[in-house]
Formats: structure tokens, C-alpha cells, sequence
């Protein structure tokens, strides 16, 4: 029997003398049933109290922002998401840049994180097991690696922005300014452990088999990653770029610090811009047109809700794919 | 075949440099962060040393920097002259300052009168010596060296009259490093113009606005964690899931501004009398309600998951032996499943910490260290106060020179905070695996 199993047995039977002992009373006392059950009902009654509450909450406060908003983007269909905002302090105008400059910051920040993340994820799954046994340096840093996976996950985005102000944004280093280029690296970098956590989940879940069949083909172990792992991870691996898109969508620190801010459209890479989430901040925090900055959030909250419906349809087509074979 | 294996190999190590990437950015971030931030702590220590006297020193050490070769005689000449000047204005204006304070005891004000004496002697005796040195007619290298030798003896006197003790001179950096890191982590001002740089008063926004979320946000994030595992039925469950990890996407700058328009009128209508400064509803308490709201997905999540990863037949044990259901949730879910739930609470603490846009939008960002409004000491949630998080974000794009330098300090500050509570988090989760 093992240590584990003994603990377990140990708090079962503690539990189990704890309501022996309670027994034994209730065979005297009758009515303690009735108040065990009463505490119950309380407690549950509570319980649901806390469930409901705590879902009401979180709805009502992003209910409130898009119901409110959704008013202003109704009324001026479609010419707030058409219109360009006219900047200033009077927000006026419509968001058409804004969502353009999300849609270019998205562009840029995936085509950087992704190629990376997924390889380092492939690295780690398939390759890193069979260097364990070369000895020397590599099976350490692949250790360091998955330290600083984990490390880089827990930082909050406002220290990405400082770091993405310090090496991409001064002039001091790399003087790319307040630009599309600067943002989107910075959030790459806050992309990465998001997308290899995916791509690791997804690469593991590939049966063992398949890599064995294709191997004792002849194929290569390239080859083998290439042709049989990655089509069988790819639902898994989208998931994890999808679910990093809508991370880009509502990052407000890292392009705030680093991404200037202007309403205007960037006409290449090395002008700065504003995102939706910026938009919103700015109208809120600069003018007092807080209606506008009310609709931007509908627009935003309309965003992530898509993007988590092509989440749920991916992994739906991804447990069907499974179930199939 | 041949080409095939060559294929195979260099893939291999392509993949290897993308995984090493990932730590290399680790560095990276660390580095440059680490590295903007160092100047700021002895920077803040000589700022405190010289007091009135920093910005006369200050505008000869930036000739002795800046100056092209060849022209350093005349850029100190003419910098000494400016120096002197400013000396003396700086001098009048602490000196004109005390005398206004009325808040202050004699005893006090006869002591910092005494202070600003002994600063000014300090800078003025380094102004005498650096005249002095240029008068000798040396060359270039000569004089440099002369002056930051001076440099050295200011400083050196300055930390000793500031101290009261003599300071070695290897001892010197030591001691000015020390001074600083205490008076950057301890100083309740941040006033950059006036080159005061302590950030304590961000450190306890922080810490204060996190424990009245987690204190807001745990009761009904468990709550809601412990309906959903086991009380909820299968089909209210298959919504609330879904919609609670839909909620905890959405943009922080949403909760911000729902802060803005709904709470903070809200709590601006709170009466509070004889208050200064007066109630505008911004504040650690508006602040608090949002941060409370965007932890409440992320602690529900982990924390039912780790109360469903509780193994079925503890439950079944436990029901088996009469006990009703919700003893057993109290008597043995619960506590089987403490580890994952702490460590749902520190990674709430976590977010927390870090949040940013949500946090500058409600908390009314004044560099004014909490406090309460008037005499009832409840009116401290009403303060409008800073985060660390926010401090970065407000000021990173136009600081410049030692205020820069202290900003990326202040990133450093908040980056071992996280990483302390973030650890903290993995050992609990470690200590549940092997069970």
C-alpha cells in the first residue's frame, strides 16, 4: 500500500469516527438529524446565494458597458465603426482606425510570438526528451527554458511595456519610437509562455502511437513532427493563437507605454497607432464623452465574444476529430 | 537519405535556438530593467545627502560628463558661475520654506535650519574646490580627475554630517547605495521636480487596494467556486462556466471604465465632512470594487478546479458513513483540496498587484500617500492615492534622467513582489502534487 493511499485512508477514517461519534449522539437525540439538515439547507441556500451573486456581479458590470454602448453604436449604424475619430478632446467621430490599427498590432504580434512559441514548444515535447540523455549543457537549459516559461507567464503586462519602452522605444537602444514595431514586440514577448503552454498541451495530447507507426515507416524524426504530429495537434495549437488574439485585442498597458497613441492611421510599421482598448481609455480618461468611450467597449466586448465562439468551435471540431479515430 | 538526416539535425537546433529565445527574453527583460533602474538608487541617496545643495552639484557633474574634449576649462567655468548662483537661490528658498511651516516644533525647525546650513557649507566647499582647480592651470585629464575627486570628498561629507559618522572611503559607494535604497523605499514623497523620489506611498496603494479586493473578491469567488463544483446543477453549470471564462477576457480598461461612470459617481455621493482633500469618489475604494470584480473569474476557475480534482471517493467515503452533504464539503472537500484553493487566492494577489489601466482610471492617481480624509479613520478607503503599477504607466513616456531611472526601479520593486508572490503560489500547488 502506498504512503499516498495510507493518508487517504487515514482522513476517510477520521472523517468516518468524526460522524460515527455524531451518530451515536443522533440515535439518542432525534431532532439532531432535523437540525444537520436544516444547517444543510442554510449553508446550500447561501451556496447559491454566493453563486448567483458572484455571476450577477460580473455580468451586470460587463452587461452595463454593453447594453449602454451598444445604444450609441446602434444609433449611428454603421458610421461609428466607418468614421475616423476626430481626436482632441471632443471624441468625435467614429473608431475606424482604431480598429484597424488592432487589427495590424494583432497581425504583426502573432506573425512575431507564434512561428516562436510554437517551435519552442515543439523543441520541448519532441526533442527535448531525447537530449536528456546527451548530457552536458542542453538538458539544463532546457530546464532554464521551462523555468522561464513560467516565469515570464506571472508578469503583469505593464512590465513588458517598460522593458518594450527601454530596449525598443528609447533611443538609447534599438530607437524604433512609438510604433506598431516597438508594441508588437513588447507583446510578443508576453505571448510567448501563452502560446507554448498551448502548443505543449496540444503536442502532448497526440497519441505515442502515431509517432511509433510513422517512425517504424522510416520517416525521419522530422519528417515523423512534420507529417504526423503537427496536423494532429493543429486544432490544439490554433486554439492557443486564437486565444492569444484576444489577449492582443484587450492589452492595454503594454501599448500604452509603448505604442504613442495617435488617432491616426500608421502608414508603415514605424508609426505609432492606438488600439480599441486604447481608443476607450483615452476618450474615458481625456474628454468626458463617456458614451463614445461606452460604445468602443460594446465593439471590444463583441470582439472577444467571437473570438471565444472560434474557441469553442475549434476545441468542439477537435473532440469530434478525436472520437472519430 | 543523406540529405534527409541533414534536414532532421539542422530543424533540430532551429528549434532548440527558438526554446532558448524564450529565455533569452527572460534576460533580456530582467537586464534592461535591472540596469535602468540601478542609477536611481544611488542617485536617490546623493539627492538626500546634498538636500538644497543637489542642483548646484548636479550642473557641474553634467559638464564633466557632457563637455567635448578641449572645452571642459571653459564649460566648468561657466557652469561654476551658474552653480553659485543657484546655490545661493536654493538656499534662500529651503531657509524661506521652513519659516513659512508652521506645522513644524522650534526644536524641529532649529534642527533642519542646521541641516540646510550643513548642506550648503558641503556643496560650497566643493564649489571652492573646484575653482580652485581651475585656477592651477592643469590639463584636461588632470582637472577631470581632480574634480571627481572632489566629487568623492562632497559626497563623503555630505553622508557623514547626513549620518553622523565618518565614512570610509571604500566604504563610501556601500554606504551611499544602502542610504539611497532605504530613502527610495521608505520616502513618502514623490515629487521628481524637486528631486524626491520615494516610492512608499505607491507600495502601499498597492498592498492596500489588494487586500480590500481579495477581502471583497475571495468570500464570493470560494463561493460561487464551491457552487459550481458541487451544489450547482449539470446545466446551470455548462452556462456559468463558460460565461465566467468568457468574463475573465474581457479588457481590464471594460472594468475600469464601468468604474468610472457607475462607481465613482456612486462613492462621490458619500458625505464627508470638513474632508481634505474632499471626496471626489476616486480612490482606494472604487478602485478596490473593480479589482475585486476582475479577480472574481480567475480565483473561481482555478479554485473549482482544484475542488473537482478532489478524488470521488473521499466523497463517497464520507457520504457512505451518514455524514449529509454539506458536512462532508466542510469536513472533507474542503480540506483536501486547501492547497489548490490558497494557491487560487495567491494568484488572484497576483493579478492584482499587477493590474494597471483599470487601477490609473479609478484610483485618482495623486502622488499622495493614503490617508484618511478627515477625523473618521474610515475615510482612508475615500484617499486617492497611486499604484506601482500605475506610477510606471503615467509617467514612463515623458521621464527623463533620475526620474526615468526611478521609474524602472519602481517596475523592479513591483517585479519581486509578483515573482515573491507568484513562487509562493507554485510551492502550495507543489505541495498538493504528491498526494
Amino acid at each position: 500500500m502506498s504512503e499516498g493511499t495510507v493518508t487517504v485512508s487515514k482522513n476517510v477514517v477520521e472523517a468516518g469516527e468524526g460522524v460515527l461519534r455524531q451518530c451515536a449522539i443522533d440515535f439518542q437525540d432525534q431532532a439532531n438529524i432535523a437540525r444537520r439538515r436544516a444547517t444543510q439547507r442554510v449553508a446550500f441556500g447561501l451556496l447559491w446565494l454566493a453563486g448567483i451573486a458572484a455571476v450577477l456581479v460580473l455580468v451586470f458590470v460587463v452587461g452595463y458597458v454593453f447594453i449602454v454602448g451598444a445604444g450609441t453604436v446602434l444609433t449611428d449604424f454603421p458610421s461609428f465603426l466607418t468614421t475616423e475619430p476626430k481626436g482632441g478632446l471632443s471624441a468625435e467621430g467614429g473608431i475606424s482606425t482604431t480598429i484597424i490599427t488592432t487589427f495590424y498590432v494583432v497581425l504583426l504580434t502573432i506573425s512575431i510570438a507564434a512561428p516562436l512559441g510554437i517551435g519552442a514548444a515543439v523543441y520541448l515535447v519532441e526533442y527535448a526528451e531525447e537530449m536528456q540523455n546527451h548530457g552536458g549543457l542542453i538538458p539544463r537549459l532546457v530546464g532554464v527554458v521551462r523555468f522561464g516559461v513560467e516565469t515570464l507567464a506571472g508578469v503583469p503586462s505593464i512590465i513588458f511595456g517598460l522593458f518594450g519602452y527601454a530596449l525598443f522605444v528609447s533611443a538609447q537602444a534599438l530607437g524604433f519610437g512609438f510604433s506598431l514595431l516597438s508594441g508588437s514586440l513588447a507583446c510578443a514577448c508576453l505571448l510567448l509562455p501563452v502560446i507554448i503552454r498551448a502548443s505543449e498541451e496540444a503536442l502532448k495530447a497526440v497519441p505515442r502511437s502515431y509517432r511509433q507507426g510513422s517512425l517504424a515507416l522510416g520517416a525521419t524524426h522530422w519528417q515523423t513532427v512534420w507529417g504526423v504530429v503537427l496536423p494532429a495537434a493543429l486544432p490544439g495549437i490554433i486554439t492557443g493563437i486564437v486565444l492569444s488574439v484576444g489577449r492582443v485585442v484587450s492589452e492595454t498597458a503594454v501599448f500604452y507605454v509603448t505604442l504613442g497613441g495617435t488617432h491616426n492611421l500608421p502608414a508603415s510599421v514605424f508609426q505609432g497607432g492606438r488600439t480599441m482598448a486604447m481608443h476607450l481609455y483615452t476618450v474615458a480618461t481625456e474628454t468626458t464623452a463617456y458614451e463614445k468611450a461606452m460604445a468602443t467597449g460594446t465593439v471590444l466586448i463583441v470582439t472577444i465574444v467571437l473570438i471565444n465562439l472560434v474557441i469553442n468551435l475549434i476545441s468542439r471540431r477537435l473532440t469530434a476529430g478525436l472520437k472519430g479515430r | 537519405m543523406q540529405v534527409r538526416k541533414l534536414v532532421d539535425r539542422g530543424v533540430k537546433y532551429l528549434l532548440l535556438a527558438s526554446a532558448l529565445l524564450s529565455i533569452f527574453i527572460v534576460v533580456l527583460i530582467f537586464y534592461f530593467t535591472v540596469r535602468e533602474a540601478l542609477p536611481a538608487i544611488p542617485g536617490v541617496g546623493l539627492y538626500k545627502a546634498f538636500g538644497s545643495g543637489y542642483s548646484a552639484y548636479g550642473k557641474i557633474t553634467r559638464e564633466l560628463k557632457r563637455a567635448e574634449e578641449g572645452q571642459l576649462q571653459e564649460a566648468l567655468e561657466s557652469a561654476l558661475v551658474t552653480a553659485r548662483s543657484t546655490l545661493q537661490e536654493d538656499k534662500e528658498s529651503a531657509l524661506a520654506s521652513l519659516a513659512k511651516d508652521e506645522d513644524l516644533s522650534d526644536k524641529e525647525r532649529n534642527k533642519r535650519l542646521a541641516q540646510v546650513e550643513d548642506e550648503y557649507t558641503c556643496i560650497q566647499g566643493f564649489l571652492d574646490e573646484v575653482e580652485s582647480l581651475l585656477g592651477s592651470d592643469l590639463d584636461e585629464a588632470q582637472l577631470r580627475a581632480g574634480i571627481e575627486r572632489a566629487q568623492q570628498r562632497a559626497i563623503e561629507t555630505a553622508l557623514g554630517c547626513k549620518l553622523g559618522l565618518a565614512v570610509h572611503p571604500w566604504a563610501r559607494e556601500v554606504t551611499l547605495n544602502v542610504y539611497g535604497l532605504f530613502h527610495f523605499l521608505t520616502g513618502t514623497e514623490w515629487r521628481p521636480d524637486a528631486g524626491k523620489l520615494g516610492i512608499l506611498l505607491m507600495i502601499v496603494g498597492s498592498v492596500l487596494v489588494t487586500i480590500m479586493a481579495i477581502a471583497m473578491g475571495v468570500p464570493l469567488a470560494l463561493g460561487g467556486a464551491i457552487f459550481l463544483a458541487e451544489v450547482a446543477p449539470d446545466w446551470m453549470r455548462n452556462i456559468v462556466r463558460p460565461a465566467v471564462e468568457l468574463l475573465a477576457g474581457i479588457p481590464s480598461v471594460v472594468y475600469g471604465l464601468f468604474g468610472m461612470v457607475v462607481l465613482v459617481p456612486l462613492i462621490g455621493k458619500i458625505p464627508v465632512a470638513a474632508a481634505n482633500p474632499t471626496n471626489t469618489g476616486y480612490g482606494l475604494f472604487a478602485a478596490a470594487i473593480v479589482l475585486a470584480v476582475m479577480i472574481l473569474p480567475t480565483i473561481t476557475n482555478i479554485a473549482e478546479d482544484a475542488i473537482r480534482a478532489v478524488p470521488r471517493h473521499y466523497k463517497e467515503g464520507s457520504l457512505a458513513l451518514g455524514a449529509t452533504h454539506w458536512q462532508t464539503i466542510v469536513n472533507v472537500i474542503l480540506p483536501a483540496a486547501r492547497s489548490g484553493i490558497i494557491a487560487a487566492v495567491i494568484l488572484g494577489v497576483g493579478r492584482a498587484l499587477g493590474e494597471t489601466m483599470a487601477m490609473i482610471m479609478v484610483i485618482g492617481n495623486s502622488v499622495r500617500i493614503a490617508q484618511p480624509l478627515n477625523s473618521n479613520p474610515l475615510t482612508i478607503f475615500l484617499s486617492r492615492t497611486r499604484t506601482l503599477t500605475g506610477n510606471i504607466a503615467v509617467e514612463i513616456a515623458y521621464a527623463t534622467g533620475l526620474q526615468e531611472d526611478a521609474i524602472f526601479a519602481t517596475g523592479v520593486v513591483l517585479f519581486l513582489m509578483i515573482m515573491a508572490v507568484n513562487t509562493l503560489a507554485r510551492l502550495v500547488m507543489r505541495e498538493r502534487k504528491p498526494k
